[in-house]
């Protein structure tokens, strides 16, 4: 008893005095993370040029023996475990060691405290906040090999207004209306007729009126709603022919957004005559995955995720994918585009490793691996023209997509990453939650949706 | 005695605190006159701003009486089915002990795991409950889509995972009046109800006071059961000042604000947990 | 007599049944959901038309969850060694030395029970990476102890001031300063009080996903919660992989409670009884 009990004793003051000494010894770096990062932005171009010949693989030897963090956004084994083994092959290729970091669901707020805390990993994933969140963190990868290999469509969503760019993109994120394909036919609808918002309106009534539920949206936590906003909202201010392109007051901050007014009015009409699911308000989005599954539900909002999340459920429906379509007769539709949410991966500036980051990089984008991430971890489009991708399901969906629209669509950089500023993603759901809260569609709701919209986005801007 | 050896015993667990909990929380008030998205080096002083904000946002009043809810509701509902239960519980007949082994069970299971649990059958499409009142021809309700019995749905869920614990202690403070008060009760012919109100409630109080005051801290700080089950909503309707907290420092971007919330939130607590601390202090020399 | 204690029965069973149903209700519906292929897009309720055990497998194949019960062996072990023994200590000089100091240290201690742990998240977090303490079993330790510790400290200060400061006044006469008083007198009596506290703590502790989550973010490093929390929450939900990891998640505590379960309630019942 005696001893033991020492033993306990003398480990808890080890531990107790190691926290001291180490907190004792932090204590001149305490508090100085804000003024890091600050001179951090600073030397930004510096250490890009500094960095700039090692990039390739030649810089593998040097690095060879140190191990990198590199932190992702998914979470499903079958994802990790494709990426272990590229990284496996990495390391017996260059005899650095990386080390995968798994947050899954709750990345984006792990990056926050790790930002916050001036922690950071050497590499993360940066699922469409390249420019717009992570920026100030991020090394410039304008100088690297596969440069000039970035698609033209991703360009857009992935460089800054200086022309820099800050991660290698390998997939490209689409966000549009995922359809059950079989349902459609039943009811006699070709989707690639569907051209403006009235044509639409057309098909749910079909539906309808076939007692298939035409829209499912989800407002609970777990969401698409922010996905259908984006791309609506979209369609009617900053879609390329309008006539009123909102686009500039969006981005000074001006923007008032009573001028969405119409948007909302034409989505109270779709509430009034049923062609939203009834639980929009409750439902999670893995139900309206189910129901677009089993055919009780025919168009979905959502972005290449989607396709093989429904696909998964149900093997046999066909699916399709389609632009958002156009407010006015003859109009362009809008396709949101954007760095692939599980593909496009940045760089730490303040990194020790930046050599061994750079040659790892390289490597994710030389086309026999990046093809390996495109099928198996992204399931979109290759942001890369070095490759040539097939075999995939969901990339042969949005390629059919693609073709079948073609010439009819303004590819657009997702709404919110393109004009809003950085939390108004969450302030999306909250919108649309607004407008479905209660009844529903009411003017009421319109106005506190509207309200949600203007508060929080003055309040952005502001100060 | 040299009292200053004496009190060297608490100094690593004060250690801990001060560096894991004061300070963190001082950051936490710095934070908070601060606006800040949370993340990046530009962080603007505004003052008490935030707290300002604060008190005059609707949704905050809302977030407030939910707290209230989950804090005062759940306490009360687990008094009462936790005394009855005890009550139930304690007298004999074969088959208690199962029946109190199982009532105690879920206490033991993560209250995340259980909020997913519970989704699945509160939801509407294809939720258990639905499935449920489908067998006796009634057609299927939106549950968690109403505010309020979104609100209450979640006081039940904690209330029913945590009752085991309040009829536990309440069994042990059973179990602690001697039984020849009843004895003499009886024979002065004392009803059921003067029994309970004369014997059982003056002398179970004061030795389940704490558990019932921790009881309500629990219930203020409601967190992963309400991430689980509606992640605050609808429409932010179900948030608790935990949730609430952190959807506004993680998803709207608003660390100067969910600071205050989380300064705010504390003192709230104190205060609520002090005055509950009095009252039963007060009842149990009132009562002796 | 013997008529009235039958139909008594049959009132319990009833009260009884209505109980059970009530209480396993849930665990049935995540089992069923845990023995049914992803495609079974039928009622939650019914039962699966064969024992379908791929989820079991491939999450055992997987091997996370094995680990993540492993880590939680660890960070549980190791959390409860310091909320005993930083915990006792401290109580003990609480319980004997009547001083306003004491008297405010004590309202420390019960300060932190009121803390949303979210609002000291992010200054805790920056802590822990500046000493490198993130995804390590220490650095999880430490905090998961930081908020363990009040509460046993209250618990241990309570049953200290149960035992007759005489001990403590004899042990000092025959020349022990107070740390041999504390190890020779005092802590031989704790041990039914230190059981309640590591039943407590240990179920807090296996249960804990607000740090866990934030501190733990390597794969291999990963607790149950996490684990589960995992499952539940990516894009195309694997619900069947998610149940059973949840079932398997569960089982040790409630393989453990159902042996123990002596020491489980009386742990309950001494937390909060004086």
């Amino acid at each position: 008893m005696k001893r033991s009990a020492m033993f306990l004793l003398t480990a808890a003051m080890g531990l107790s005095l190691a926290a001291c000494g180490k907190a004792a010894d932090d204590k001149t770096a305490d508090d100085t993370v804000a003024e890091d990062q600050g001179t951090g932005t600073n030397t930004d171009t510096e250490g890009a040029g500094q960095t700039g010949g090692s990039g390739g693989d030649e810089a593998s030897g040097a690095a060879s023996g140190v191990t990198i963090e590199y932190a992702v956004n998914y979470q499903q084994d079958a994802q990790a475990s494709v990426m272990e083994e590229i990284i496996q092959a990495f390391e017996e290729e260059t005899g650095i060691h990386v080390e995968l970091t798994l947050s899954g669901a709750d990345h984006e707020a792990v990056m926050k405290t790790r930002m916050a805390s001036g922690d950071l990993p050497d590499l993360w994933n940066t699922h469409g906040w390249s420019v717009m969140r992570y920026k100030e963190f991020l090394t410039p990868l304008n100088d690297q090999p596969w440069f000039g290999d970035i698609d033209d469509s991703v360009k857009g969503a992935v460089a800054d207004q200086d022309g820099n760019v800050y991660v290698l993109p390998i997939g490209e994120g689409t966000n549009g209306i995922i359809y059950n394909q079989d349902v459609l036919e039943d009811n006699g609808i070709d989707a690639v007729k569907i051209r403006t918002v009235d044509d639409m309106s057309a098909a749910m009534e079909t539906l309808a009126a076939a007692g298939i539920t035409p829209m499912v949206i989800s407002n609970s936590d777990k969401t698409n709603n922010a996905h259908f906003l984006d791309s609506y909202l979209a369609a009617y201010l900053t879609c390329a022919d309008l006539d009123t392109d909102h686009g500039a007051a969006l981005l000074e901050g001006t923007f008032d957004w009573e001028a969405s007014r119409p948007a909302w009015e034409q989505m109270a009409q779709w509430w009034s005559k049923g062609y939203w699911n009834v639980d929009a308000l409750s439902a999670a989005r893995d139900s309206n995955f189910s129901a677009v599954a089993n055919g009780e539900a025919a168009f979905m909002f959502f972005t290449n995720d989607g396709i093989n999340a429904i696909h998964d459920l149900a093997p046999d429906a066909a699916l399709g994918v389609m632009p958002m379509p156009a407010t006015k007769d003859g109009g362009l539709m809008t396709w949101g585009v954007s760095e692939g949410n599980n593909s496009c991966i940045g760089v730490w500036k303040d990194t020790e490793h930046m050599d061994a980051c750079l040659s790892f990089l390289s490597y994710l984008a030389r086309p026999e691996v990046a093809k390996r991430v495109i099928v198996e971890i992204e399931g979109g489009i290759p942001a890369l023209t070095t490759l040539d991708v097939e075999g995939s399901y969901s990339i042969d969906v949005i390629r059919e997509g693609q073709a079948a629209f073609a010439g009819k669509v303004d590819y657009v950089t997702y709404f919110d990453q393109a004009y809003l500023p950085s939390g108004m993603w969450g302030i999306l759901k909250e919108a649309a939650s607004a407008f479905f809260e209660g009844e529903g569609g009411t003017e009421q709701n319109i106005d506190a949706a509207i309200r949600v919209l203007q508060e929080n986005y003055e309040d952005m801007y502001e100060g | 005695m040299k009292k200053k050896s004496f009190n060297l015993f608490y100094i690593p667990a004060l250690l801990l605190v001060l560096f894991f909990v004061a300070y963190p929380f001082a950051n936490a008030f710095y934070i908070s006159l601060h606006k800040w998205n949370g993340y990046s080096a530009d962080m603007t002083f505004v003052g008490i701003k935030n707290y300002v904000r604060m008190f005059t946002d609707a949704g905050f009043y809302r977030t407030l009486g939910n707290t209230m809810v989950y804090g005062f509701a759940s306490t009360v509902l687990n008094g009462i089915l936790g005394l009855a239960l005890a009550v139930f519980l304690n007298h004999d007949f074969p088959g208690r002990d199962l029946v109190r082994t199982i009532v105690y069970l879920p206490v033991l299971i993560s209250n995340l795991i259980m909020g997913y649990v519970m989704y699945f059958i509160f939801q509407y499409d294809h939720g258990a409950l639905n499935d449920l009142l489908a067998l006796f021809g009634a057609g299927p309700v939106d549950w968690l889509s109403d505010k309020t019995s979104a609100v209450i749905i979640i006081t039940l869920v904690n209330v029913w995972q945590f009752v085991g614990n309040s009829m536990i202690i309440f069994m042990a403070g059973l179990q602690g009046i001697p039984r020849y008060y009843y004895e003499a009760a009886a024979l002065d012919r004392a009803s059921a109800w003067q029994k309970f109100t004369y014997i059982t409630w003056p002398l179970l109080l004061p030795s389940t006071a704490s558990a019932i005051v921790l009881n309500l801290i629990g219930g203020l700080k409601l967190y992963e059961l309400i991430v689980a089950l509606t992640g605050g909503g609808p429409a932010k309707g179900s948030h608790s000042l935990s949730t609430l907290i952190a959807n506004e420092y993680f998803s709207s971007e608003k660390a100067g604000y969910a600071a205050a919330l989380g300064i705010f939130s504390f003192l709230f607590i104190m205060v609520v947990a002090n005055a509950a601390n009095g009252y039963f202090r007060r009842k149990e020399q009132e009562l002796s | 007599m013997k008529k009235k204690k039958s139909r008594d029965n049959i009132v319990s069973w009833i009260l009884s049944a209505f109980l059970c149903l009530v209480y396993l209700f849930p665990f049935y519906i995540i089992l069923m959901l845990s023995f049914k292929p992803k495609t079974d897009l039928r009622s939650r309720l019914a039962l699966p038309d064969s024992l379908y055990l791929d989820h079991y497998i491939a999450v055992l194949k997987n091997g996370q969850i094995l680990l993540a019960i492993k880590n939680n062996v660890i960070i549980i072990i190791g959390s409860l060694l310091v909320i005993v023994v930083v915990g006792s200590l401290a109580a003990y000089p609480l319980a004997r030395v009547q001083s306003k100091w004491n008297e405010w240290i004590r309202k420390v201690f019960m300060g932190i029970m009121m803390i949303t742990p979210l609002t000291v998240l992010v200054g805790v977090y920056s802590i822990l990476s500046r000493i490198g303490a993130i995804s390590t079993y220490w650095g999880i330790i430490l905090i998961l102890s930081t908020f363990g510790v009040p509460m046993s400290v209250y618990l241990y200060a309570n049953f200290i001031a149960t035992i007759p400061v005489e001990l403590d006044e004899a042990a000092a006469i025959d020349g022990a300063g107070h740390l041999a008083t504390f190890f020779h007198v005092i802590l031989p009596q704790l041990k039914p009080v230190t059981v309640t506290v590591i039943i407590m703590q240990g179920v807090n502790i296996w249960n804990n996903y607000l740090f866990t989550h934030y501190v733990l973010q390597k794969k291999t490093m990963f607790t149950v919660t996490q684990v589960v929390s995992g499952y539940f929450s990516t894009t195309s939900s694997d619900y069947g992989g998610a149940a059973a990891v949840a079932v398997i998640g569960m089982l040790p505590v409630v393989v453990l409670y159902l042996c123990l379960q002596k020491y489980f309630v009386q742990g309950a019942m001494d937390s909060a009884v004086k």
